[in-house]
């Protein structure tokens, strides 16, 4: 029973993870509440689906996937993000901005694939093995060793590459990194490339696994939140332990509550770090800002 | 000449700070910007790296309009600027923070250069693996300004080195300065420290109200408008 949870909660948490991980490197450097990033990822999965039901090879649809996602995210900065940036606009607009722009993300999946629950058909069998009373599908295999090996790249990459090492001063202080010599509109955009990236594969694998509905990208916001504030915002790795946490509580809290109850359990969490802990297990302080 | 500042009126928004300032740094010089607090000095230095908004005049290095040149190219340029405060990236190590500063250089080069640069500022080598922020204030400073000089700028904007610090670090720090102006890199340095300042400098702008109101060398000290408004004569 505990082996089986604690599966579980590397499938949903290894996913919460990816997400959460994108989300808070988007929230840094962009400085803004990436209301929007969960529907964006959905949107993967669903052109995945769309690929495979007009008969293009399974890989192909997911390299397309991946374009679509990166060209779109790009499309979203620059004829809506850069504009709001240029103008220095406040944190409330950018709030807004970024539920907007989730809610009409959301729509036009609506729009274009209507309300029913569509599925991602796979071009292999899905096989079951089953050990010690618990079970795993290869799919979910799948999931978790994607969603753990990409996660241990990027924290790799940002930790003890050259370019993370830019990116972590783009977060730290902004304008220091430009006086240094950082185009701040170039990492911009490759930061973009990155986490379009990231949610194009978290979406895809979230389809597979969940099936996709347009309300997923909601729920998945939702979820990446939660875990980057349990971790606390402005700490990178602190979103990835917060998905694999959230994961985990979740899939435990089945035990003992209903399952539909699962949803619900992460707005308690939410609200829970929210008032006792607003900055997270690892409650780091605060940038020093430029002064003079 | 390498930096001349010619009729510059800047500020922020539609609040202008400067009016009409001009100042001219020649190679090899130490040049000081002193005034009272609020004068615009560190404006001026903004100014060069485009944070406060320039609604006239114009500011020329090495007989090239800086007006085009985007805020990431200047340091390209051999400008390096080490704004007031300290900025540190206080969540970065000191070695992270001095990698930084070598942004511009490739990996061969940056290896290079923070080695050299270690050698002049020996006291961060057992620092390395720190990270920034538990640092002294003295300390900080000297990181920033090791920072500031890993790419080998010819021109060093320096605004204020020696604020809140104690005595014995301001001297650290101006012996610092001079030790920089050896190696043959020239310094624009705003100094609220007015004395200390002057002592190390070639020339010197007093700047009052967003004009400057005086300048020379070092006879300017005796000047009445410099007595009055800080050696308290
Ligand atoms: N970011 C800013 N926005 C608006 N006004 C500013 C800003 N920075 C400085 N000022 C104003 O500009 C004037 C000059 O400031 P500053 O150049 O920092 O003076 P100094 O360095 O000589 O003490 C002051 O009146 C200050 O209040
Ligand atoms: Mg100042």
């Amino acid at each position: 029973m505990i082996l089986q949870v604690i599966i579980n909660s590397f499938i949903t948490g290894g996913l919460y993870a990816l997400i959460a991980l994108g989300f808070s490197l988007l929230y840094n450097t962009f400085k803004f509440i990436p209301f929007f990033y969960g529907a964006f990822a959905i949107f993967a999965g669903y052109f995945l689906y769309l690929f495979n039901s007009i008969n293009l090879p399974f890989s192909l649809g997911i390299i397309l996937s991946f374009l679509v996602l990166i060209i779109l995210g790009l499309l979203i900065d620059f004829f809506l993000l850069r504009k709001f940036r240029e103008r220095k606009a406040g944190s409330v607009i950018m709030l807004i901005l970024g539920l907007a722009l989730g809610i009409f993300l959301e729509n036009l999946l609506l729009a274009i694939f209507g309300p029913n629950i569509k599925s991602i058909s796979l071009p292999f069998e899905n096989i079951t093995f089953n050990f010690f009373n618990s079970s795993l599908t290869l799919i979910q295999l799948i999931v978790i060793f994607i969603s753990l090996s990409f996660l241990v790249i990027t924290f790799f990459s940002i930790y003890k590459s050259r370019y993370g090492l830019v990116i972590r001063s783009l977060i730290s202080n902004p304008l220091m990194a430009e006086i240094l010599g950082v185009n701040k509109e170039d990492i911009f955009r490759k930061i973009l490339i990155f986490t379009s990236l990231i949610a194009a594969i978290g979406g895809i694998l979230y389809g597979i696994e969940y099936n996709l509905e347009p309300t997923a990208g909601t729920n998945l916001t939702i979820k990446a939140f939660t875990s980057a504030i349990i971790g606390g915002l402005e700490f990178l790795p602190g979103s990835i332990f917060g998905g694999f946490l959230l994961g985990f509580i979740e899939n435990i809290s089945v035990l003992f509550l209903p399952s539909a109850f699962k949803d619900g359990i992460t707005f308690i969490i939410l609200f829970l770090f929210l008032i006792f802990k607003p900055k997270g297990m690892f409650g780091k302080k605060t940038r020093e800002e430029m002064s003079g | 000449m390498l930096l001349q500042i010619k009729n510059l009126s800047a500020g922020y928004g539609k609040f202008p700070v400067l009016k009409g300032v001009n100042i001219e740094v020649n190679r090899g010089e130490i040049v000081v910007l002193i005034g009272p607090n609020g004068a615009g000095k560190s404006t001026v230095l903004k100014s060069i790296f485009k944070i406060a908004a320039i609604y006239e005049g114009e500011i020329i290095f090495k007989n090239q309009k800086l007006k085009k040149i985007s805020r990431h190219d200047l340091i390209r340029l051999g400008i390096s600027y080490v704004p007031q405060g300290r900025v540190i990236f206080p969540n970065l190590t000191v070695e992270e923070n001095l990698l930084m500063g070598g942004f511009i250089l490739d990996n061969e080069l940056l290896k290079q250069k923070k080695d050299r640069i270690l050698e002049e500022f020996p006291h961060l080598k057992k620092k390395l693996n720190l990270i920034a922020d538990v640092l002294s204030g003295g300390e900080q400073q000297m990181l920033v300004l090791a920072r500031g000089l890993i790419t080998d700028p010819e021109l060093l904007l320096l605004d204020e080195p020696s604020l809140g610090l104690s005595p014995k670090i301001q001297k650290e720090i101006f012996n610092k300065i001079l030790e920089i102006k050896n190696l043959g890199i020239s310094i624009l340095l705003v100094e609220q420290n007015a004395k200390k300042a002057c002592e190390i400098a070639d020339r010197i702008y007093l700047l009052k109200s967003g004009k400057e109101v005086l300048f020379g060398g070092k006879e300017i000290l005796s000047h009445p408008l410099i007595q009055k408004v800080y050696l308290g004569g």
